[in-house]
């Protein structure tokens, strides 16, 4: 059963009591009385699975109004993990990017099973693409241009490298834009579903592009990358694609990930696999269409073992 | 506590087949907990030459004595940061030399906070590495001198054990289990949490398998130093949650360790529940305020705690 089989009404009843979700490889038991948050939720994630509530959880996570007097005044939501929180509260309106940004920050800090990349992973073809970059390089965007021509989304926060397999495992979530990029892809896409807009977030204004059914209905295929690309976007700058080593690849990839410290050996041998695999290079651009273009060629040229690159992983 | 559940699953029970969702957390949180023992001990190697060259001995505490020296209690138990011991007289000799070495206290100090941390606290403020963003807590006494309770940390020292492998010292054993039990019932309302209570349960049957009167060292040293009541809510908590066995003969003597008054038995409940029970509802909430009134009621006289308070009020006016 998905998300979406569930009536809005059903599923705001069964998410007051809490249920088991799977997010990508993460079984999340989550639980919420917040009526908006619950919209946006069935909409966004309708073709997400839905497992017994019995499961045993990776997170168990709640997303619920704070209590106290302020609430009447200045309602709050608050962000709960395994019933404490770990951040400050959001005003109650921007519940659901708080949920993203939560669930992102359980990942985060637990799941070292996996080499976590600071990276949008998506695939085309059968063959996978990593973009590793800092925050502001114009990541998201780039990945929400390639999804809305077509390309499947793995992941636009997380490129998740599990150590036991050396695969990528997808996790195919809400896609936040940030800013002016909200209104470039609007009209670059305008195939894709945006949710609503929320203003002055820490980040700015915020709209999420929903990851597309057939995304979330492949979440369990995982893949080898043939491709490494580090974008950066340059004002008004001529779209340029440079080689590099797969060493300076490698001390780059280092540079994006949010925890090569704590995986050790393990990570460093994902490390190597991954880029005798995948060529690297560098994109700098300021034009989208001439962005993607260059990617669409990129990849078809790229990474020889291109053949078996996909598999399926089963959650628990 | 997951990782050391990790390791008692797979030290007691290693054929038992794990659910996914449990291999996957225990798989995360095992690799966590290795990177931090390995910078722990990295930061330790790097203090050695410090404690060669100090003029006293430099005890190492709680997780950092127990990886180091490389016994059960330090399997699957994380560390953020390194607790020393020295003497209150070579506290100078030892900040020097820390600070030649590149660690600095980690906030900005007044006088008073100088005067404060050495006379009325046990403990140097955190001090922090300059370059690696380490952390490291400077110890010269094990409780506040204006606590209840008075253990004497000379005698510490002077039953301490040289570590084998690096120029430290650590606690005797019984020294070790005093004072994990008096830092989680006595100052920090329980901050350490299973884990700690975990780690003297461990410690207890290390101490037993050394030496065979360890049962009634134990609790001569906790006469010594007073410290009955720490040492008994720690065996009360450990023998009813984590199936710690006091051996048959020596168990009366545990029992009669201090007098069990209302207010003893009204903590013991409060100390179980906050152990065995999920933190939820109104009732943990309340059990966690009174763990907090009790934590401060016991740690100054409160004419004492009152000057203090004013004291860093009026300090933060004047800035």
């Amino acid at each position: 059963m998905q998300i979406g089989d569930l009536s809005i009404r059903e599923f705001q009843s069964r998410l007051s009591t809490g249920m088991c979700l799977s997010f990508g490889p993460f079984c999340t038991r989550i639980s919420s009385d917040l009526e908006t948050f619950a919209e946006t939720f069935h909409q966004c994630y309708a073709g997400l699975p839905v497992l017994c509530d019995d499961q045993i959880a990776h997170f168990s996570v709640s997303v619920r109004q704070r209590p106290g007097l302020r609430g009447h005044l200045r309602p709050q939501a608050e962000f709960l993990f395994e019933g404490l929180a770990p951040f400050d509260p959001y005003p109650r309106s921007h519940a659901f990017p708080m949920f993203e940004w939560g669930l992102n920050w359980c990942i985060a800090n637990t799941a070292h099973h996996y080499l976590m990349l600071h990276a949008a992973v998506l695939e085309h073809h059968g063959r996978a693409l990593i973009l590793p970059a800092p925050p502001g390089s114009g990541k998201s965007t780039l990945c929400a241009a390639l999804v809305g021509r077509g390309w499947r989304l793995f992941s636009d926060e997380f490129g998740m490298l599990r150590l036991a397999d050396g695969r990528l495992h997808p996790l195919p979530r809400a896609a936040p834009l940030k800013n002016a990029s909200i209104e470039v892809i609007r009209e670059f896409a305008p195939t894709l579903t945006l949710g609503p807009r929320y203003e002055r977030t820490r980040k700015g204004t915020v709209v999420h592009v929903f990851p597309p059914l057939a995304s979330l209905a492949r979440q369990t295929e995982t893949c080898v990358a043939n491709a490494l690309v580090f974008p950066r976007y340059v004002a008004d700058a001529p779209t340029r694609v440079a080689s590099l080593s797969p060493v300076v690849g490698v001390t780059r990839v280092i540079k994006n990930s949010f925890n090569y410290l704590f995986t050790a050996e393990a990570g460093f041998d994902a490390l190597c696999q991954l880029v005798r695999r995948a060529d690297c290079y560098e994109l700098t651009y300021s034009r989208l269409d001439e962005a993607v273009d260059r990617l669409d060629a990129l990849l078809a040229a790229s990474g020889g073992l291109a053949q078996a690159a996909t598999g399926h992983a089963e959650l628990a | 506590m997951v990782d050391r559940l990790r390791y008692t699953l797979a030290s007691q029970a290693p054929d038992v087949a794990l659910p996914a969702v449990i291999a996957d957390v225990f798989d995360g949180t095992g690799r966590y907990v290795a990177y931090l023992q390995h910078r722990a001990r990295f930061e330790v190697s790097q203090l050695s030459a410090l404690a060669l060259a100090a003029d006293c001995p430099v005890v190492l505490l709680k997780g950092a004595a127990y990886l180091i020296e490389g016994i059960e209690a330090s399997a699957g138990r994380g560390l953020g940061d390194i607790d020393i011991l020295v003497p209150h007289a070579s506290l100078a000799d030892v900040e020097r030399r820390l600070a030649a070495s590149g660690w600095r206290f980690a906030e900005d100090l007044t006088e008073y906070d100088h005067a404060y941390y050495r006379d009325m606290a046990h403990e140097l403020p955190p001090m922090r590495h300059f370059d690696r963003q380490f952390e490291l807590d400077v110890h010269h006494g094990i409780l506040q001198p204006t606590h209840r309770l008075t253990p004497d940390s000379a005698r510490l020292m002077q039953e301490s054990v040289a570590l084998d492998t690096q120029p430290f010292f650590r606690l005797s054993r019984r020294d070790q289990i005093l004072h994990s039990a008096t830092h989680l019932f006595m100052s920090d309302e329980l901050r350490g949490g299973l884990r700690d209570l975990h780690d003297i349960v461990l410690l207890c049957r290390q101490g037993e398998a050394e030496e065979t009167a360890f049962w009634q060292r134990l609790l001569q040293r906790a006469v010594e130093q007073g410290l009955q009541r720490p040492l008994h809510y720690a065996m009360y908590c450990a023998q009813h949650g984590l199936a710690l066995v006091i051996p048959q003969h020596t168990r009366g003597e545990f029992t009669a360790l201090c007098p069990r008054t209302v207010g003893v038995r009204f903590a013991e409940r409060l100390f179980l529940r906050r152990f065995f029970s999920r933190p939820t509802g109104r009732l943990a909430s309340a059990c966690r305020t009174l763990l907090f009134l009790r934590s401060h009621w016991i740690r100054m006289p409160p004419l004492m705690l009152l000057r203090h308070l004013a004291r860093k009020v009026l300090s933060r006016n004047d800035r």
